[in-house]
């Protein structure tokens, strides 16, 4: 509710795949999780941010992840990212045919920076995370 | 007196509290229709932030719930219990098992991604009308009834007027938050046009509209459109009274058009909301299925006069 703020710079991600035919197309999350209407953008934000490992109490799974790796401090960005994507590259091979050249071999999340003070350099890239499937 | 002063402000029926019902538990309806959960079961519960009340459940809980099969059965047990709410068939339990099942769903999918406000006021009325008599009229438990309830008209013009004052709540707590927040700085030139080519840069919002690119070019502009939708939301309360009803309205429409266009952030169920405001029992007596309302039929109280 602060409103935007010109001076402070911003991230932002595009969700992309990578298919058999070695195209790279852009995904669109709306239509593979619809119910997650309004809601995507948060919820990949927070998985970047792991903020899944930031509860009082922790899901089973990722309690054996953190402490295996020793806790908060040593866990990788985006640890639980994979799950996600590969959740949505399973979603999306689903409604193709098993042959289709448009199946997916690999979804990958391609972060980008809108840097601070003026209304250009939306584009600069950061970095990406990529599952293969 | 508290009673006359709904009455003058709100001429509501068992039959338009009815209609109210079947439009809040039917627009859930449809949208969950439209709604693959099977997706829903896909999404990994290691990304799962339980929020709220939702940390009341065990984990365990989620670990069965959110794969694909068990989230199907969960939509038909929406389906069902919300067909059931909508029509009016045993309404008083249908109204309270939608009012918590969508309250767990909406828990679900927040917990998911962020506490959004779209569907917050249409679960403030499924609440309302979980405790209100909305069966009485415009259902099927009325249809069945062998004899017709007979109550005030004040018990269907209260919770219709509550309705009212809750979304007016809505958009002046909006207003209210904004200036508490930010003060004058929300009137800066670049404020909108920040918000909005932000939520125009990924992939990830349901539209990808661009319009957004295009406000730095008149950002001296728009400290007078931001002062208006203040504006509009401080005054939203005054939709209580009829005169300024399409005026408030319209501009909600207006506002809730630009925001998908402009920021690509919609509220479909705010904007389904505003239907509470259509006098329903006026428009069945112009559509001539009926010169006069139930109540007003059974003689229960005198036509209030409304207040404009």
């Amino acid at each position: 509710m602060a409103g935007g703020n010109l001076e402070r710079g911003r991230t932002y991600f595009i969700l992309r795949g990578e298919t058999l035919s070695g195209e790279v197309v852009d995904l669109s999350s709306i239509k593979l999780t619809n119910g997650m209407s309004g809601r995507t953008w948060t919820m990949v934000t927070a998985t970047v941010d792991n903020q899944s490992f930031k509860l009082s109490k922790l899901e089973r799974q990722n309690e054996v992840l953190l402490d295996s790796v020793g806790g908060l401090p040593n866990l990788p960005v985006a640890a639980r990212l994979p799950d996600l994507l590969q959740a949505w590259g399973a979603l999306y091979n689903e409604r193709l045919a098993p042959d289709a050249p448009t199946r997916l071999r690999a979804v990958r999340l391609d972060m980008y920076r809108w840097n601070s003070g003026t209304y250009s350099a939306y584009e600069t890239y950061v970095e990406s995370w990529r599952k293969e499937l | 007196m508290a009673q006359g002063i709904v009455n003058r402000l709100v001429v509501a029926t068992a039959f338009s509290l009815g209609v109210i019902r079947a439009l809040v538990a039917g627009t859930f309806l449809i949208s969950i229709l439209f709604t693959s959960f099977w997706a829903l079961g896909h999404l990994p519960v290691t990304i799962f932030r339980p929020s709220g009340a939702m940390k009341l459940l065990p984990w365990s809980v989620y670990d069965y719930l959110l794969r694909p099969y068990p989230m199907e059965i969960f939509k038909w047990l929406l389906v069902i219990v919300l067909l059931f709410a909508a029509v009016g068939f045993l309404t008083p339990v249908a109204t309270k098992l939608a009012l918590l099942l969508v309250v767990f769903y909406q828990g679900v999918l927040r917990s998911f991604g962020h506490f959004n406000h779209d569907e917050m006021l249409a679960i403030y009325y499924l609440g309302v009308l979980a405790f209100t008599p909305c069966g009485d009229g415009f259902s099927i438990d009325s249809l069945l009834a062998r004899k017709r309830r007979e109550r005030p008209t004040f018990a269907y013009s209260y919770p219709v007027l509550l309705m009212w004052v809750l979304m007016s709540w809505t958009y002046f707590s909006s207003a209210l938050i904004k200036i508490r927040v930010a003060g004058l700085k929300y009137l800066s030139p670049d404020n909108l046009p920040t918000l909005a080519i932000f939520h125009s840069l990924d992939n990830l919002h349901d539209t990808h509209f661009k319009l957004a690119f295009w406000l730095p070019e008149v950002r001296q502009y728009l400290p007078v459109v931001v002062l208006l939708v203040l504006l509009w939301e401080l005054l939203f309360p005054l939709v209580i009274f009829r005169r300024w009803r399409p005026w408030l309205l319209g501009f909600g429409i207006v506002f809730h058009l630009a925001t998908l266009f402009l920021m690509n952030i919609f509220f479909p169920f705010q904007l389904a909301m505003y239907l509470v405001f259509i006098d329903w029992d006026r428009l069945r007596a112009r559509l001539g299925t009926s010169a006069s309302s139930p109540t007003r039929q059974v003689g229960l109280d005198p036509e209030p006069t409304p207040l404009s």
